[in-house]
């Protein structure tokens, strides 16, 4: 006899079950679409079967005795399809949910069984009632809502790959292990470049030596067979050098496949997501007696398992409010002229390496009258500059804490969930929401995520002595505080970058720490539409790094939302963004037009991978009047330049895609943009480059190491006055 | 001295660098890195609260393996491993300090002196 209580044994039964209720789940919302679908039909009784066997080895009647119900009305469907009426569906329904509940239970380890007599009468009464008792005529009237399209739904219950369990514990372990050998890799790197320093100071002093006119101070000369074994020892040391070397490429390659392969262990199909949804809309609509019909696109995109873990909620949230305010009845949808039954769509996408979720519907749209009315009401700004605010930052107000356009909260949208808390899930994971909306005409909010949690692009700051990341995607400039216009304003330091009033705050002193007298960088961050500026003592790289959690007492701090291990072994925390800028509370909005109208005297294009260097740059133009725009790649800027033409392009050498060299080259092919000076930035400063850069058309070449910004803009100026003064065709 | 079931120590390793973290309290030296691993240690001596004479150079990390997430207690030195007899476990004495006496589960004689009893559960919360 299997004891009862082993909790391994348990624990697979859960797994099981669970799988086989998500099936059945699946296979009868596709039955109450067709209910004529034999297969189907025939494929939720194996299920329900299987599911009894399972139930009844473990002794657990309840489960089993509900199971064997279902078995027999799946039976009787066989026979006479008839028995199965909309009330049968709910019913059905029902008993899987109760099934599903007793399945953790049973998971938890509660050994009570569930008093189910009642529900299996009622399965059965349904068996036993005339056929027609409660059937709607006619075809379409069958149910309210049509959850999903037969696409979608072949798509979600397509044929399981063949798969292994693994506890999350031991991915876990894996990707910390994963992301140390990178950082090892790393150091093997460093010692690599060590060693060919000591080789090439080795060389030089054997060269010293070889050279006869120098003697040693006191006269003496090394032999002929000193000289000779020292050069045999140094070829010795070359080989293995090289060698090294080789060892070094080979490890290099792996540590990179390791990691990848290590992360794509981690991504699963957002499917696992978006198959609770035809079931969630179902129920939804037959609450609001609407009619949907629901698309999903996408779910096999794949997606970090914790990222999915936490949008989970955030999404049935969206789905719910899509349902509760934007999706009108059927008869409302008449008398607007719109077809009865609405679309909502919900799809995912890659785009490079982040996903965009989007969940649309074509029902009352969000109205941004109401919005700012609201806005008046709430004292968040008043009535004559809300009318200021460009749409999209009215939109925005919906992800405000305790933001409602609705004065009656539902029992399905009003579950504790706002879009405040959507919008505080996404950011901690790295990620966006946007809502767009035409009123009359329908909603679409968009989500864009990180693939992965596992690596995050961090700016390094140091900060009251200490080290601090701060994710890149909040940063929007990086500027020095002697530049920037610092005001005193009531609620303590501000400054003007660029035209708007940012807050400033010693990133030291919000952290309680002693902020430095000599910290001049302004950091200026920006999330959900509030900005700040965060004053540091050094910026010292943009890098990528593997993110870990802060988990158990680390968690209840308010600053962080993680931390990370640098090549030297060092830990730095992440700060959480969002968090500091709800503790620095007089965190101001950027207005999306105003400020200073910027003498415009030409106009630049840097095309630069690092978005540090590319914010440095574009401050230091902007700065002197030039009007900046930034690309993040080489192919980036030649598909903005087939829009608008600029005056200058400074290019980086090391970027994706085209590199500095091959971006000049492709520039000056184009008979467009072939007169366009183009200064190349790089940092490495090799005679073989500055050939490189002059072969390819470049018209000056600057060195980071040596960035001088007076030399620079001095540069910018001469190369943007020429061609505008001489407008001579280009020579060849 | 302090005694901690032997079961639920992973390892011992000496303190390397701590990286502490605004915010947390006084209980929460830092982060520590173990071999690429981020661990939360907890300064012992602010747990207990104990007087803090004098630090000396080399401080312990003792890392407790637990059900959810490992964590670190940092301790002056490590002494040694004792077998206990449950029955030898006597009651505290009625001196000690409430907020002390909550973290332990009794004392026991041990050749290096008495020992008091961490409850594990207590004091990594």
């Amino acid at each position: 006899m299997i004891p009862l209580d082993a909790p391994d044994l348990r624990a697979k039964f859960a797994l099981e079950a669970r799988e086989r209720l998500k099936q059945l789940t699946s296979a009868f919302l596709r039955i109450e679409q067709t209910p004529e679908d034999g297969e189907t039909i025939a494929e939720a009784l194996r299920q329900v079967h299987s599911l009894k066997g399972s139930a009844l080895m473990l002794q657990l009647k309840d489960i089993a005795q509900v199971a064997h119900s279902l078995e027999d009305l799946f039976v009787a469907a066989q026979v006479d399809a008839a028995i199965l009426r909309p009330s049968t569906f709910d019913a059905v329904l029902g008993a899987l949910d109760v099934l599903t509940l007793r399945v953790e239970q049973v998971e938890r380890g509660a050994s009570v069984p569930a008093a189910v007599e009642p529900l299996c009468e009622a399965l059965a009464s349904l068996v036993a009632a005339p056929a027609g008792a409660d059937r709607v005529p006619g075809g379409t009237n069958r149910m309210a809502a049509r959850p999903q399209a037969p696409a979608a739904a072949a798509a979600l219950s397509g044929a399981p790959a063949p798969s292994l369990r693994v506890p999350t514990e031991k991915l876990d372990a894996l990707t910390g292990l994963a992301a140390e050998l990178v950082l090892h890799e790393v150091k093997v790197s460093d010692r690599l470049g060590d060693l060919r320093r000591l080789e090439t100071a080795l060389r030089q002093v054997k060269a010293a030596m070889s050279d006869t006119r120098l003697d040693d101070e006191d006269g003496r000369r090394p032999s002929a067979g000193q000289l000779d074994t020292f050069a045999a020892l140094l070829r010795g040391l070359r080989q293995l050098v090289n060698r090294y070397d080789d060892d070094h490429v080979r490890l290099k390659l792996m540590t990179g496949e390791v990691r990848q392969h290590v992360m794509a262990l981690t991504l699963v199909p957002i499917s696992t997501v978006f198959e609770a949804f035809p079931r969630a809309v179902r129920d939804l609509a037959r609450a609001f007696k609407t009619e949907v019909n629901l698309s999903i696109t996408g779910g096999d995109t794949e997606i970090d398992k914790k990222i999915i873990d936490q949008i989970a909620d955030p999404l049935i949230h969206l789905l719910r409010n899509a349902m509760d305010h934007g999706i009108e009845p059927p008869r409302e949808r008449i008398a607007v002229g719109k077809p009865p039954v609405a679309q909502l769509r919900i799809s995912a996408e890659h785009r490079g390496n982040r996903i965009v979720i989007t969940i649309e519907d074509d029902g009352r749209g969000i109205d941004p009258a109401k919005i700012r009315a609201s806005a008046a009401r709430l004292g968040i700004a008043g009535t004559e500059e809300l009318e200021y605010w460009s749409e999209q930052e009215v939109m925005d107000l919906i992800f405000r804490p305790g933001f409602s356009t609705r004065a009656s909260v539902t029992d399905v949208s009003g579950r504790g969930v706002g879009m405040d808390v959507v919008r505080r899930v996404l950011t901690r994971l790295d990620g966006t929401v946007h809502v767009q909306s035409q009123p009359g005409r329908g909603t679409a909010i968009v989500l864009d995520l990180p693939l992965s949690l596992a690596l995050l692009r961090v700016v390094l700051v140091r900060a009251g002595g200490e080290l601090f990341a701060i994710p890149t995607s909040a940063v929007r400039r990086i500027v020095h505080l002697h530049d920037a216009d610092v005001v005193q304003s009531p609620d303590g330091k501000a400054a003007d970058v660029a035209g708007v009033r940012i807050p400033l705050v010693p990133l030291a002193s919000l952290l309680g720490l002693q902020p430095s007298a000599s910290a001049s960088l302004v950091v200026v961050v920006t999330v959900a539409g509030m900005s700040l500026g965060l004053v540091v003592r050094a910026v010292e790289e943009e890098q990528e790094i593997v993110f870990h959690e802060l988990r158990g007492v680390m968690a209840h701090q308010p600053f962080f939302s993680g931390a990370s291990i640098l090549a030297n072994g060092e830990i730095v925390p992440i700060l959480d963004m969002q968090a500091l800028l709800q503790i620095e509370t007089h965190g101001m909005r950027i207005p999306a037009s105003g400020g200073p109208q910027i003498l415009r005297s030409g106009r630049v294009l840097v095309v630069e991978d690092s978005p540090v260097a590319g914010e440095l740059l574009r401050t230091i133009l902007a700065g002197s009047g030039y009007e900046v725009e930034v690309a993040g790649d080489g192919l980036e800027a030649l598909d903005g330049l087939g829009r608008t033409l600029c005056d200058l392009v400074i290019a980086d050498v090391d970027m994706p895609h085209l590199n500095g060299f091959e971006f000049t080259a492709r520039l000056r092919a184009d008979v467009r943009s072939q007169h366009i000076p183009v200064i190349i930035v790089t940092s490495h400063d090799s005679v073989e480059d500055r050939q490189r850069g002059f072969d390819a058309g470049a018209s000056a070449f600057i060195v980071k190491r040596e960035f001088d910004q007076e030399q620079f803009l001095a540069t910018v100026r001469r190369l943007i006055a020429r061609p505008a003064e001489t407008d001579s065709p280009p020579k060849d | 001295m302090y005694g901690l079931p032997l079961p639920s120590l992973r390892e011992v390793a000496t303190l390397g660098a701590i990286r502490r973290i605004q915010g947390t309290p006084p209980t929460v030296a830092g982060l520590v890195n173990i071999r690429g691993e981020i661990i939360c240690a907890l300064d012992a001596r602010e747990v207990l609260g104990l007087a803090r004479p004098t630090v000396p150079d080399v401080r312990f990390l003792v890392v407790l393996r637990r059900l959810q997430n490992p964590i670190g207690l940092i301790v002056d030195s490590i002494s040694d491993i004792y077998t206990i007899d449950t029955d030898h476990i006597q009651p505290l004495p009625e001196t000690w300090p409430a907020s002390r006496a909550a973290f332990l589960a009794g004392m026991a004689g041990v050749p290096a002196g008495p020992m008091g009893l961490l409850v594990l559960e207590k004091v990594v919360g």
